[in-house]
């Protein structure tokens, strides 16, 4: 049977699918409709549903196991497109946004998807907190590469001497390497609250603040580039496809420790998925 | 042997030398630590690896270069935060100026953009001359950059403080049993020998008492939902639980993990009685595990089934918590477990097995708890290090540096001739184009009426 949290979750992807249609529509006109807006929206609204059910359900909110997470993950994917609309730098964003949202659902359906208790070591406030935090540094981290990569079509389309239609209403020159600032310090900033916050219950339910484990090396590694990708665009002028390629980098460390490294149980002591 | 030294603060400063640090720690954490630990090593044995001599050496170059950055850019922040108010000659960025015409005279010029920028919260100079004017706002942000890289120092110290100071260990305990935790014995890890390598001032002082295990486990699956521990430490009551421990003597107590432990009670046959607990592994049912019964020569193999349903010789075990136990037992004697055992059964508690003379019961089973104690004297300066660092990097994004200087002529044919600059920190496009079309709505505007007959009275 069918669990109507799944089912929900399918037609919030199946209305994202057709606000990205809307997206690349309007990003082509160079202008904003309505119909994506509504689309996200409705999409928005229907996911939460498919939220508070889990949340009903299965009795803890929905942040354990992959289905839970890229659930919750493309809810914050979703809400961004609607949060970054007033911008005119970023409001095209929902153009690499929302197929993220719905490869994340899709994504998170292949996993376990019963409704099982939390075990006692996710039992706590500070998870929460930790989890709601770390999906929103992998929204800034989703929009910084793709700004990125904005960037890097856009020193293309310098070199070769043409312009792509979809990119028209897009920023460029400065304002494409003002968002790229902006994206990466956001996620920097971001990123250290979720190191932060996995410290503290680290410190709850081990006594330490750091061991070592899969997780923190790869966090510390994600963060360092951050700050390395920070320093030499500030410092050392660094622009283009050089930022671009770190940023690319450090989003492959963020898709192996958010993502992959469910895949790999025995590897650490932070629990994504648990076998019932 | 001063421009030696000079030389050495430059390198040790230097922003280059954090790039390259980075970078190699970076590659060094990628190459070596990561790849073993996704084969299921354990958090220990990437500890032991992560504090190998390379890892260290470019940790501790990475904090002094942060501290020496710091150190030698603060003064001229400071500096250039006092001097931000002054408006030089020949500024290198003159060429960026966007010119305004305006119909108002120089001075009424320059006092409408005045006015619009301190209405946009920015702090506003005139020069004497009253041809220029400049606004800043967040003149002091950078210096939050400082107290990120500061924060590097706070952990810096935690890692000192937890050189010589740091402790973890793990008692069992069974329900109704104390320990002191100040004595290395009561520790099963580290373990005794281990013990002597630790400096006995690291062992928390004090007298705890497990008193009840709580375990909850979801259906028959092995899902813990619940597993607390009530104790008393120095008298006063706690409860615990893996991710809530009780203070002791200002170190963590907490509860790692639980077992059975089933009374035994053998009666020879001369009437001696033998009765005490054993610590078995018998977690989760089913599993089987032995022990001496000391002086007769025969070995118990026990596996415990915390709530069973028994019909004759099957078992059936409904669940991993302890409602209605029963045992499956073999009695052999020692040396001889190929050959056919002694006693082969299940027994309930309180039901007994007679074997050439000796009776064996298990009256009762308790919990024991694995118990952790850790002494963590670095952790405060490390939580201090992480509020530090996360707040100063939130402040120094959200309070940029930003300034506009305006520079006024008058014009020949009346009105002026307006330039204006305006710049931030870090990412400018957004608000140079406000500022700029802020100032140009101000200066652009007609004269007051009223302005003008001040001035013809």
């Amino acid at each position: 049977m069918l669990l109507p949290e799944l089912l929900l979750a399918i037609v919030a992807g199946a209305l994202y699918g057709l606000a990205w249609v809307f997206a690349l529509r309007d990003a082509r006109r160079g202008k904003l409709g309505l119909s994506g807006l509504v689309a996200t929206i409705a999409g928005v609204i229907v996911h939460t549903l498919a939220l508070a059910i889990r949340w009903v359900e299965s009795g803890h909110p929905p942040v354990f196991g992959s289905f839970e997470n890229s659930l919750l993950c493309a809810w914050f994917l979703a809400l961004a497109c609607i949060a970054v609309r007033p911008s005119r730098s970023w409001r095209h964003l929902p153009v690499g946004l929302l197929p993220s949202a719905l490869v994340t659902l899709v994504w998170g359906v292949w996993f376990n998807r019963n409704r099982i208790p939390l075990t006692i070591s996710e039992r706590h406030l500070w998870i929460d907190i930790h989890a709601v935090v770390a999906w929103v540094a992998y929204v800034f981290l989703t929009a910084a590469l793709l700004v990125a990569v904005l960037a890097l079509v856009r020193a293309r389309e310098a070199k070769r001497g043409r312009e792509y239609a979809l990119l028209a209403d897009m920023p460029r020159g400065g304002w494409c390497e003002e968002i790229v600032a902006q994206s990466l310090a956001w996620s920097f900033v971001w990123f250290s609250a979720v190191i932060v916050t996995g410290s503290i219950y680290s410190l709850l339910l081990f006594g330490e603040l750091w061991r070592w484990d899969t997780v923190e090396v790869l966090a510390l590694i994600i963060w360092l580039m951050l700050g390395l990708t920070l320093h030499v665009r500030r410092f050392f002028g660094w622009r283009g496809w050089r930022v671009s390629a770190m940023v690319a980098f450090t989003y492959l460390g963020v898709i192996v420790i958010y993502w992959i490294l469910a895949l790999f149980p025995r590897s650490t002591y932070h629990y994504f998925e648990l076998p019932f | 042997m001063r421009e030696l030294l000079q030389g050495a603060w430059k390198l040790l400063a230097s922003r280059k030398v954090s790039a390259v640090l980075m970078t190699l720690l970076v590659g060094a954490y990628v190459a070596w630590l990561l790849p073993f630990q996704f084969y299921g090593t354990p958090a220990w044995r990437t500890r032991n690896i992560a504090s190998e001599t390379g890892f260290v050496v470019l940790g501790v170059a990475l904090l002094a270069n942060s501290v020496a950055c710091v150190l030698d850019r603060t003064p001229a922040l400071v500096r250039s935060a006092l001097r931000a108010r002054s408006v030089r000659a020949g500024e290198p960025y003159d060429a960026e100026a966007e010119a305004i015409r305006s119909p108002l005279d120089a001075g009424e010029a320059l006092k409408r953009a005045a006015r619009t920028l301190r209405g946009r919260a920015h702090r506003v100079w005139l020069s004497d001359d009253g041809g220029s004017a400049i606004a800043t706002i967040g003149i002091w942000a950078p210096l939050a950059t400082v107290a990120f890289h500061l924060a590097l120092a706070f952990f810096a110290v935690a890692l000192l403080l937890n050189l010589n100071g740091f402790f973890r260990g793990k008692v069992v305990a069974v329900e109704g049993e104390s320990f002191d935790a100040s004595s290395p014995y009561s520790y099963f890890e580290p373990t005794v020998e281990e013990m002597e390598a630790i400096p006995q001032d690291v062992l928390p002082k004090g007298f705890v008492m497990l008193e009840k295990v709580e375990p909850e486990l979801w259906r028959d699956v092995l899902l813990f939902t619940r597993l607390e521990a009530l104790v008393s430490v120095d008298g006063k009551r706690e409860r615990i639980a893996i991710n809530n421990s009780a203070s002791i003597d200002g170190d963590q107590l907490a509860v790692d993990g639980f077992g059975y432990s089933p009374e035994f009670r053998l009666v020879h046959p001369d009437g001696r009685v033998d009765r005490a607990f054993v610590r078995l592994k018998v977690f989760p049912p089913g599993t089987e595990d032995q022990f001496p019964l000391e002086g007769t020569g025969f070995v118990v193999s026990a596996a415990l089934f915390p709530d069973a349903e028994v019909d004759g010789t099957q078992v059936t075990n409904l669940s991993y918590n302890l409602r209605d136990p029963a045992f499956g037992v073999r009695i052999e004697r020692e040396g001889e477990e190929d050959a056919r055992p002694v006693f082969s059964g299940v027994l309930r508690p309180g039901e007994a097995a007679g074997f050439e003379g000796y009776v064996f019961s298990f009256p009762s089973v308790r919990y024991f708890a694995e118990l952790r104690v850790v002494s963590n004297p670095g952790a405060p300066w490390f939580m201090a290090g992480l509020a530090t660092a996360l707040g100063a990097a939130l402040l120094r994004f959200t309070f940029r540096r930003r300034r506009v200087l305006v520079w006024v002529q008058p014009r020949e044919g009346g009105g002026s001739s307006v330039r204006v600059i305006a710049r931030a920190e870090l990412w400018t496009e957004a608000y140079r184009c406000s500022m700029l079309a802020r100032v140009r709505a101000a200066v652009e505007g007609e004269p007051e009426e009223g302005g003008d007959a001040d001035a013809a009275s």
